[in-house]
């Protein structure tokens, strides 16, 4: 077994007009056993800058410790709020550094940059950046959460109508990946907003 | 305790290690896959790339898939990669490998331009490569084209993973090179005109990209001349594109999805300048 | 594989955790790269996997399936853009198969020559509930060298209602309403899920009818978009409709080619 599906987990992330929506599932398994049902593999970094960690969860928390540790650094030094471009290559370099002997994680950075134009990327664990302008998802549930979303993402969706669209999409990957599920998660970042969502989904 | 116990028993913060390699995980990941464990997939670009010499100058080309496994990571990345105005390099292998090695070349390049108030040669650009990635014995999975203009004329090379390079006056590398190369040796011709190297390298990609499961999309050129770079891209070849549009509209009305819990969060919007840019 | 993973073992932390040390204490001892590189024998492996995706949608009254028609080598090369995968056994039953192809021709031979012997024995053309039944025996007769195919038997029943019959490579079989196979399937299933199974829907929210047109639809939909993300997956669509009482239609439509 890999141990990128170890303890399971998928994070997907849309974008549209001027928002992003980026999910989760609330899975934390040991293979095949569950041991958590409540834990979010999406992070806020600011208001606007979302970043989702999947894979060996262990690891995403040391990752995201350290990905919080020289986004404060760099906030700090600069006197601003980080962009999104900015924190993926951040990550980008983070990950490349243990290019030999990487974390098991793959991460997602979803947000909106000042001028409110959307961003979302993902990685490999080595850090590979790939930033299309449509959708990404990382985790145990990749191929089927892009085999949805190739059919459900349009140009230019409202809040609510990537949100339905990231929803529907991530319950449809939550009924076929036995590594992800108990629920699900999704946040809507628009330019003046948060919304958090607790989704009905499957509950094994 | 002593200061130097504490030392050694807490573990140290570095904060930059100013760029190198961090192998601290190295024998845990290694004791996990012998616990088991299988290495993550990680994305490469099973690439087509292409390069051909003209009359004074050279054109470059690669596509812009790049795969984890046999699902498309990546529909539009960037292959073609710029080092200096007029050297570009083009890569297969590890995708994240030459994101990094052509950046690090392009800085060190830019450096070494300021510093001596010169263009960079090619063949420095090919020495840094080839230099670095025999350091790491293959380990670093970067193949790459590299090839420009400089002052002594135009110049073509190919630089492996493991450090050897070759001079070409034609070439294509990654996994559609088989499809490329025969396209190039049918048509290549010494001291062609820019029209037409610009063209072979195009079929020669379409070739790759065709007959290649992990080449496709679009693709990338640049043509390099004394004179003046010109990038021209993403082109999107006819077999590249959707034949048909799909059938219905997968639209949600709002409710589609039963919420259980709803939680806003207003900030303060701080309207800002764009002094970035 | 089909399998059924219950609890196996709930693996004892404390030794887990003793192993794992004495592992990272060997490693260290004797890291890879001290050692020189160890280069994988490659052991000879009867099976290839030719990839390409098949899928069957049943409904009321018709059966639809539909592959593509790519054939790959080493998930890279590809063998040719014209590879049938799918046999119209009779006017009632289609097999699909995808994975090894030279398993895909054998099982279709095997299935063929058994249908031509029923109706030789019989006098009549056996029923996709019966060819499901042998389908599942000869693939379960081969149980420890299988047929490394993944197939998916459609077809009119009896009845004049649509069916469709999945396998796992040695002949667990499922009536379902819809299935897939193949490279793609992961990217498929999901989609139907949601647009047949409506199972993401909340209630009370509109739910289409599963009518031929839309059955047709959704299956192109899907292929379209598994051969945007998935590479061994494209070419041309083969769509084979049987609907109940009437021949059984085939048609080829378009795919990206790269």
């Amino acid at each position: 077994m890999s141990i990128m599906s170890y303890t399971g987990g998928t994070v997907v992330a849309m974008a549209g007009d001027e928002c992003v929506c980026i999910a989760s599932d609330l899975r934390i398994g040991e293979q095949m056993t569950t041991i958590a049902t409540d834990q979010k593999k999406v992070h806020k970094v600011t208001d606007k800058v979302y970043v989702g960690l999947a894979g060996f969860q262990s690891d995403a928390r040391t990752v995201l410790e350290k990905i919080m540790f020289r986004k404060n650094l760099y906030e700090l030094r600069e006197n601003r709020n980080i962009k999104p471009q900015v924190l993926s290559e951040m990550i980008s370099n983070l990950a490349y550094q243990h290019r030999f002997g990487s974390y098991f994680t793959e991460p997602l950075v979803a947000g909106l940059d000042d001028t409110n134009k959307p961003y979302i990327c993902c990685m490999d664990t080595i850090g590979c950046v790939s930033a299309p302008r449509d959708f990404v998802a990382v985790g145990t549930g990749q191929e089927y959460l892009l085999g949805v979303c190739e059919n459900f993402w349009r140009e230019n969706m409202k809040p609510d109508e990537l949100f339905e669209a990231t929803a529907q999409s991530i319950l449809s990957c939550l009924e076929r990946d036995a590594a992800s599920g108990w629920g699900a998660v999704v946040y809507t970042i628009t330019k003046d907003k948060v919304n958090v969502s607790t989704i009905k989904a499957r509950m094994d | 305790m002593a200061t130097a116990d504490v030392k050694s028993t807490v573990p140290h913060m570095d904060m930059d290690r100013g760029g190198a390699f961090d192998f601290s995980n190295c024998i845990r990941n290694q004791a996990m896959c012998k616990m088991g464990g299988k290495a993550p997939k990680l994305t490469s670009t099973g690439t087509t790339i292409v390069a051909v010499a003209f009359k004074g100058g050279l054109v470059m080309g690669a596509d812009s898939r790049a795969t984890a496994g046999n699902i498309i990571a990546d529909k539009h990345c960037e292959k073609v990669h710029k080092l200096t105005e007029s050297i570009y390099a083009c890569g297969a292998g590890t995708a994240a490998d030459l994101d990094q090695v052509t950046k690090m070349l392009s800085g060190n390049l830019r450096l070494l331009e300021l510093n001596t108030g010169r263009k960079a040669r090619v063949i420095t650009a090919l020495r840094q490569a080839k230099q670095h990635l025999f350091n790491y014995q293959g380990y670093i999975g970067a193949y790459l084209l590299i090839g420009g203009v400089d002052p002594t004329g135009p110049h073509l090379y190919m630089c492996s993973a493991n450090g050897t390079t070759m001079a070409f006056p034609f070439t294509a590398q990654g996994s559609g090179s088989y499809a490329a190369i025969t396209i190039l040796e049918r048509d290549f011709k010494v001291d062609m005109t820019k029209d037409e190297a610009e063209k072979l390298v195009q079929r020669a990609l379409e070739a790759g990209m065709h007959g290649d499961n992990a080449s496709g999309n679009s693709l990338n050129l640049v043509i390099i001349e004394p004179s003046e770079t010109v990038f021209k891209g993403p082109i999107v070849p006819e077999f590249c594109k959707r034949p048909e549009p799909n059938d219905l509209v997968y639209k949600f009305q709002a409710g589609a999805t039963k919420v259980l819990k709803h939680k806003t969060y207003k900030y303060d919007v701080v309207e800002s300048m764009d002094i970035t840019h | 594989m089909t399998s059924f993973t219950g609890i196996t073992a709930v693996a004892n932390a404390t030794n887990e955790m003793a192993m794992f040390k004495q592992a990272m204490k060997e490693v260290a001892a004797h890291p890879e790269w001290m050692s020189s590189r160890q280069i994988e024998r490659q052991r000879w492996n009867p099976y290839s996997m030719e990839g390409g995706s098949t899928c069957a949608i049943s409904g009321e009254n018709f059966a639809i399936v539909a592959s593509d028609t790519r054939m790959t080598q080493n998930d890279i090369n590809i063998l040719t853009r014209d590879a049938e995968k799918i046999q119209i056994l009779n006017d009632n039953i289609i097999l699909t198969t995808s994975g090894f192809y030279g398993d895909v021709l054998q099982l279709k031979k095997v299935l063929q020559s058994r249908l031509h012997k029923y109706r030789f024995d019989y006098r009549s053309d056996m029923s996709v509930d019966l060819c499901a039944e042998l389908l599942s025996r000869n693939l379960y007769y081969r149980r420890f060298f299988p047929y490394y195919t993944g197939a998916i038997l459609a077809g009119i029943d009896e009845h004049g209602k649509g069916a469709v019959f999945s396998y796992d490579p040695i002949g667990c079989i499922e009536r379902l309403g819809y299935s897939a196979s193949g490279a793609a399937e992961p990217m498929i299933i999901p989609f139907l899920d949601c647009q047949i199974g409506h199972v993401t829907l909340s209630e009370g929210y509109e739910r289409p009818e599963l009518t031929l047109d839309r059955a047709i639809s959704l299956m192109k939909d899907s292929f379209r978009g598994a051969a945007e993300r998935e590479i061994s997956t494209g070419d041309k669509i083969h769509l084979v409709i049987a609907e109940a009482g009437k021949p059984v239609v085939v048609k080829f439509l378009p795919l990206r080619e790269d």
